[in-house]
């Protein structure tokens, strides 16, 4: 399917939808019995892009990999840092599964760099919401009502995000904060820091993790500096090391997100201790992302529940698990964006 | 039992208004143009007391408009004729702070520095900054996505804003977002903002703070031409750096900032450029040299960086004064709003110059560069006819230029009743018609704040009592 026109007869052919992209998330695109998936992998392709406006414009089947190598070759970015780049994910997906990675520290997640969106109602009729400049107040920001939608409100067929430059230099290192509390505390210290940090994550044994983005030669002295103002001695890493970040990154090692406070670690970090589930908390202790397989689901959604927390599974079904929103503001919107529950 | 009567079981008489010369002072926003005189303004002092007044006005089938401090530019606080004010300027404690989840929960009528105030303490601030930022509330800045001066950067009050507990036109209660910047499902609360209250009335506010930046470093500079000021700003953004701030002004805005705030901008200057750079010292101090030579090879008549803090904030009280001062020049202008690509500022300039000419009106220009959001204030002499009308013609004929560029008729202002005629032309005929139909999902009988954002002569749903009040009002018809 490679026309909007396509797309549309294929959604309206089936009672029951569920759009999917390269499947790099099972459990989200995984169906209902009977129901169509309505791949838009074929639909793909980067529409419009100028560097000097700091937008680009693509389709929803166009893989990450390739906006991020294209975005690279102009010296620009995605701030939001999405999850399984690598592995084939597409920005439909992005955005429909509204995932970041650690990066979203410094400028924000997905939600914030999107722009605009076409796409298609239940019904098939076709929407376009926001705009294409970086700043638009006009309408309502349907956009962003898409973010975390998992295909359940609408299906995306393009988007137009802003995007960043790249700094010059990245730096990382490690701090060891002796335990969880210990680490935990370095993290809220660090986090109220003018620091400008890219990444401010934390392991459960207390090890801080943390990345420093800007110009060529600023960093080192950044991160000493850094470093006696919160009391902390910071190692730069090797980022070929196997505690390399990058090896328990959201997606596949960790395949389970919960959104989180940094009052509510502790607590959490205790169930997962007694599950002996791998985790690490992103952003500030602002996101936990755990590793676990189907076998762990039933126990962690059991967990979660207790604790008031709700999860996305990315892996495994079923994805949502724990303690979820309340769904009375999309049912709202649903009655408009899918009035025969085609999608939901 | 009345309308009146409910309300006044719940409000007492002084928090209860209902006299002409009570009801006067809301008639009005930012945005003076627009006037319209409500049945009755309430005051609420408790979330409550809002859900109270809005399932009375549910079961009178009467409009209401909620209303901060009605600083509005673009009469999205203008009451509905005949309907009900629910003034929330009272609702305004902050009710926590927390600076280790670096967030503040706030009710809907705390004011924007409030918020930076109160958190300053603990390095910390909120990043959205209109103007307006004084007086303007937060509960105003959610429902118009307000921006500001940082908005490449640091995005709009969308992007600043994590949790909110809302009341529906129909009286129920949502819960949007959380205390965490990540959130599970569809984003409704990223829906809510800039919704311009047709959704319903916030009552509680959760919003992300921010360490304030280490190290600023303003400069200032001044170009015979705009031109040379909009490819200075190119230069800026193909080099990689990200400022906090892009502002651009003209020789007449100039004129009036000077006038008003003896802010020191060359004097000889026909456009001048401020750019903030902010962030750790080491980064500044690293951006700052290739600024220097961007700038110095952007051929400026003479450039100057701000000294200390006191002389960064006088360069920055002529660019915030620019609006109020431009009545310096003029009895009358409009401040308009609207966002072109940021590399086609030069041309949006021309055409606005041209069109100004045209029109024979003078036309100041005070824009954020960095996102290509242009204000364009248009002079004119209310008392010499055909003025107003001639200033009118000219700022839809700005905002079918921005459409045409591919740009929006509106960057951080909203809609409001002022470019009703404009959203169409902007999205579609399908595309307006479903954001009503997601309007009358959340308000059947649609009564937040009828009148704004859509185009004027679309009737609300039919009621099954009689004339709706704008009807009998004359404000609206069924076409």
């Amino acid at each position: 399917m490679t026309t909007p026109e396509s797309i549309r007869d294929a959604l309206l052919s089936s009672p029951k939808v569920r759009p999917t992209g390269a499947g790099t998330k099972p459990a989200l695109s995984q169906n209902e019995p009977g129901g169509l998936s309505l791949s838009l992998s074929a639909y793909q392709g980067i529409t419009e892009y100028d560097p000097g406006e700091f937008t680009f414009t693509a389709r929803a089947g166009t893989r990450l990999e390739t906006i991020a190598a294209v975005l690279a070759s102009h010296g620009q970015y995605l701030p939001f840092d999405p999850p399984l780049v690598q592995e084939g994910a597409t920005l439909g997906g992005a955005i429909a599964s509204g995932l970041n990675g650690p990066g979203r520290y410094r400028y924000g997640g997905l939600r914030d760099f999107i722009l605009g969106a076409v796409f298609l109602t239940g019904d098939g009729r076709l929407i376009r919401g926001g705009g294409k400049v970086v700043k638009n107040a006009a309408g309502f920001d349907f956009p962003k009502l898409l973010v975390g939608s998992l295909g359940r409100l609408g299906v995306i067929l393009e988007a137009t995000f802003k995007v960043f430059p790249l700094p010059q230099e990245r730096l990382r290192a490690r701090a060891d904060g002796g335990s969880l509390a210990g680490g935990l505390e370095l993290v809220q210290r660090l986090s109220l820091q003018p620091a400008d940090l890219e990444c401010l994550d934390l392991t459960p044994e207390g090890v801080v993790w943390l990345q420093l983005a800007g110009d060529t030669g600023t960093l080192a002295p950044r991160l000493d500096r850094l470093g006696r103002r919160v009391g902390a001695i910071f190692a730069p890493v090797d980022p070929t090391t196997p505690d390399d970040p990058d090896r328990l990154r959201p997606g596949a090692a960790l395949t389970v997100k919960v959104p989180l406070t940094p009052a509510r670690v502790t607590r959490l970090d205790a169930a997962l201790t007694t599950l002996h589930l791998p985790r690490r908390y992103e952003a500030a202790a602002q996101t936990a992302w755990i590793g676990a397989t189907a076998a762990d689901l039933p126990a962690l959604d059991a967990q979660l529940r207790q604790l008031a927390l709700g999860g996305l599974s990315l892996q495994h079904a079923p994805a949502r698990i724990g303690q979820w929103p309340s769904p009375a503001a999309e049912n709202i919107v649903r009655r408009a964006f899918d009035p025969d529950g085609r999608l939901a | 039992m009345s309308f009146i009567s409910d309300l006044q079981a719940i409000f007492p008489p002084d928090r209860c208004l209902l006299d002409g010369a009570a009801l006067a002072a809301y008639e009005s926003d930012g945005l003076t143009a627009f006037a319209a005189t409500p049945r009755a303004v309430v005051v609420p002092v408790t979330r409550e007391e809002v859900v109270a007044a809005v399932r009375v006005c549910a079961v009178w089938a009467v409009p209401f408009m909620a209303r901060g401090s009605g600083t509005s530019l673009s009469g999205g606080a203008v009451p509905v004729e005949d309907g009900l004010v629910i003034a929330m300027n009272q609702m305004n404690r902050i009710l926590r702070l927390d600076p280790q989840a670096r967030l503040a929960v706030v009710e809907p009528g705390v004011i924007n520095l409030a918020v930076s105030q109160a958190a300053a303490p603990h390095g910390l601030y909120f990043a959205p900054d209109p103007s307006s930022q004084q007086i303007c509330t937060i509960g105003g800045n959610v429902a118009f996505n307000s921006g500001g001066a940082h908005c490449l950067k640091y995005g709009m009050t969308a992007n600043h804003v994590i949790g909110a507990t809302i009341v529906t036109p129909t009286g129920e209660i949502l819960e949007c977002g959380g205390e965490s910047v990540e959130s599970l499902g569809p984003d409704c609360l990223g829906l809510f903002c800039g919704s311009e209250g047709l959704f319903g009335i916030a009552l509680e506010l959760t919003l992300r703070l921010i360490p304030k930046a280490e190290l600023f470093h303003t400069l200032l500079a001044g170009y015979d031409s705009t031109d040379k000021a909009g490819e200075a700003v190119s230069a800026i953004i193909a080099a990689g750096i990200l400022p906090g701030a892009i502002e651009i002004m003209d020789r007449l805005a100039i004129d009036a900032a000077e006038a008003a705030t003896h802010c020191g901008y060359p004097p000889n200057a026909a456009t001048v450029l401020i750019v903030e750079l902010e962030g750790p010292i080491e980064q500044v101090e690293s951006e700052k040299q290739r600024l220097a030579a961007i700038i110095e090879q952007s051929g400026p008549l003479e450039s100057r960086v701000a000294r200390d803090a006191d002389d960064r904030a006088l360069i920055w009280k002529g660019r915030k004064s620019a609006f109020s001062a431009v009545g310096r020049l003029s009895p009358d202008f409009i401040v308009q709003d609207g966002v072109v690509p940021r590399s086609r500022l030069g041309e949006a300039l021309r055409r606005i110059a041209a069109l100004a000419q045209d029109h024979g009106l003078r036309c100041a220009n005070v824009f954020h560069a960095g996102d290509g959001n242009l204000h364009p204030l248009i002079l004119f002499d209310a008392s010499v006819p055909g003025e107003h009308e001639r200033g009118e013609a000219l700022a839809g004929r700005i905002l079918e230029m921005c459409i045409e560029m591919g740009g929006s008729i509106t960057g951080e202002h909203g809609v409001g009743l002022e470019k009703r005629a404009f959203l169409t032309p902007m999205f579609g005929e399908p595309d307006v018609a479903f954001m009503r139909e997601v309007r009358r999902a959340f308000d059947p009988a649609e009564l937040a704040n009828p009148g704004k954002m859509f185009p004027s002569g679309e009737a609300p749903a039919l009621q099954s009592h009689g004339l709706h009040p704008l009807e009998k009002a004359g404000i609206i018809s069924r076409e």
